[in-house]
């Protein structure tokens, strides 16, 4: 056996292949390699044993020839037929997209139509019911797709003017144990909207008050102001009578809605100060402090945000919650059937109305006409 | 491994035409290498029809697959010898049924008319018996490198090794074939 195993391989494979290739001779490969030479030479008469018994035949002449001509023949049809199926799934390809494309347009279209039924289904619903969150939820998403901030300022306004309507319907339908939660919902879109109003490039930092251009004492925008100011004070003082009248744990509820309208009406009337000249024309100063903020010249227009921000609507819906809440015995956490007992101490339920009547009757401004 | 890499541009062209519908260039290609593909079927399967058969099966084959060729990378000479190997070991598992893969894998050509039978030398038998006792990658290589006198570079790359690798396989290869027929000879 020889000595180097590593050299011996290869010394194999190269008498071999040279053998082989007719380059030499076992004769000359054994002179070569003397110290291999019985290995190679028992290695050489096993192959040459192997090659004359088992060395396969060449493909005959006929075959080669027939073999060729039916190959291309075959070859020749699977080409066809690739190419028809090629056409084939070409078309039915096309034909496929369509009838996908046509039925995700109707799965679309069914989803929408169910989407808008249930969403105006859910639009009637209180908390506490089942689509109720349905509601929250389109209301979360309006607010997600709008994109300006005017139509954030609009979608939150008319969010908290539903809370107060659905306490008004929960007081009706007696279902109290969820008033709470409505008014903190009611509370949170007004504080998103405070949020909102003091991000808009109008509300610096600065002292200075720039008026928009536009308003002047006289015109729409003026007039809208005006009425809005009206609308705010209003809502607050239904939230004021609200809250003389509820239990402590509601009334905390509603002090801070008070306080969030406040804000509002605070810069309202600013802005309306500045634009007759420092007076606050057609009625009487707010009862709230006022808060010095600079509107920058040009910015957007004040009315036709706040006109959104706190509505008529809203106003009412607080004037009849605090009628309702009037005639129950222990505010937020009283049933709907005790309405009959008086709430405020040391009055009676009639005597309570008409407190509560005068006071909103007297909180109305008079009409403002600049 | 980079040998594996490599391809004869011709032979690239004429994949390239063959699979742009050029028959002709597949007809060139099946010219080229047929005898190669053909003596190594026939090196596994004694029947001559079964081994024209096969080779015919094979080239079908490759042909429908010559579209993911292009993504392998190897020779197409290896493509094609992969090919007759699973086609043969395809031919045994139909032959015997039972067979599992590696009985297919290491069938010699035990198939042989009566005629090629009788005319078998006891040396020959006892050749053919010590061969098939052989793992199955010392068979291939031998069959390769000794029977179809391929050089070791081509066989290295068919059987997806280095030269050196090769050739240590070759050399273990033939020295377990001589112990067994020394034993066989000396029963």
């Amino acid at each position: 056996m020889p000595s180097n195993e590593s050299s011996w391989p290869k010394i194999l494979d190269c008498c071999l292949s040279q053998i082989q290739s007719g380059q030499t001779t076992i004769e000359e490969c054994l002179r070569r390699y003397p110290e291999y030479a019985q290995d190679l030479l028992l290695n050489y008469k096993l192959t040459i044993e192997l090659t004359n018994s088992f060395k396969p035949e060449s493909p005959t002449e006929i075959f080669r020839k027939k073999a060729k001509l039916w190959i291309i023949k075959r070859v020749r049809v699977i080409w066809e037929q690739r190419m028809k199926d090629k056409q084939r799934s070409a078309k039915g390809r096309s034909i496929r997209y369509f009838a996908y494309a046509f039925a995700a347009l109707l799965t679309s279209i069914g989803a929408i139509f169910t989407c808008v039924e249930i969403a105006r289904a859910s639009g009637e619903t209180l908390p506490g019911d089942g689509l109720f969150a349905f509601k929250r939820g389109v209301e979360e998403i309006r607010l997600l797709f709008s994109w300006e901030p005017f139509t954030d300022a609009k979608l939150l306004a008319q969010s908290a003017d539903r809370r107060l309507d659905e306490t008004q319907s929960l007081l009706a339908t007696g279902r109290i144990e969820n008033i709470n939660q409505v008014l903190m919902d009611y509370d949170h879109s007004i504080d998103r909207l405070i949020k909102l109003v003091s991000s808009f490039s109008w509300v610096s930092e600065s002292d200075k008050v720039i008026l928009p251009s536009e308003l002047a004492p006289g015109n729409m925008q003026y007039r809208d102001l005006l009425a809005l100011r009206k609308d705010i004070e209003h809502h607050l003082e239904a939230l004021y009578k609200l809250r003389s009248i509820a239990s402590p744990e509601c009334a905390q509820h509603i002090a801070s809605t008070v306080e969030n309208g406040q804000e509002v009406l605070n810069i309202t009337s600013i802005a309306i100060a500045r634009a007759s000249g420092g007076n606050i024309s057609g009625g009487e100063p707010p009862r709230i402090a006022i808060r010095e903020s600079s509107v920058p010249s040009g910015a957007i227009g004040l009315p036709t945000l706040y006109g959104t921000l706190m509505t008529q609507r809203a106003a009412s819906a607080a004037l009849s919650l605090s009628q309702d809440l009037n005639s129950t015995e222990e505010g937020c956490s009283t049933q709907a059937n005790n309405r009959a007992t008086p709430t405020v101490p040391g009055m009676t339920p009639k005597e309570t109305e008409e407190n509560a009547t005068a006071i909103v009757t007297s909180a109305l401004p008079a009409e403002n006409t600049p | 491994m980079s040998e594996k890499k490599q391809k004869d541009p011709k032979d690239i062209d004429l994949i390239q035409r063959a699979i742009a519908g050029d028959l002709d260039a597949f007809g060139d290609l099946y010219e080229r290498y047929l005898a190669l593909i053909y003596r190594y079927i026939r090196s596994r399967i004694a029947i001559e029809e079964d081994a024209e058969d096969l080779t015919e099966k094979v080239f079908l084959r490759v042909f429908q697959a010559l579209d993911r060729y292009q993504d392998q990378g190897w020779r197409f000479s290896a493509y094609l010898y992969r090919s007759a190997r699973n086609a043969v070991i395809d031919y045994y598992r139909q032959y015997k049924k039972t067979a599992p893969l590696e009985d297919a894998d290491r069938q010699v050509a035990r198939i042989r008319t009566l005629d090629e039978t009788l005319i078998h030398s006891e040396r020959m038998q006892l050749l053919e018996e010590a061969l098939s006792e052989l793992s199955a990658v010392y068979q291939e290589v031998i069959r390769l490198r000794i029977l179809l006198e391929l050089p070791t570079e081509t066989v290295a790359i068919w059987m997806g090794r280095s030269q050196g690798a090769t050739r240590v396989l070759l050399h273990r290869a033939l020295n377990a074939l001589r112990k067994r027929v020394g034993k066989k000879d000396a029963q």
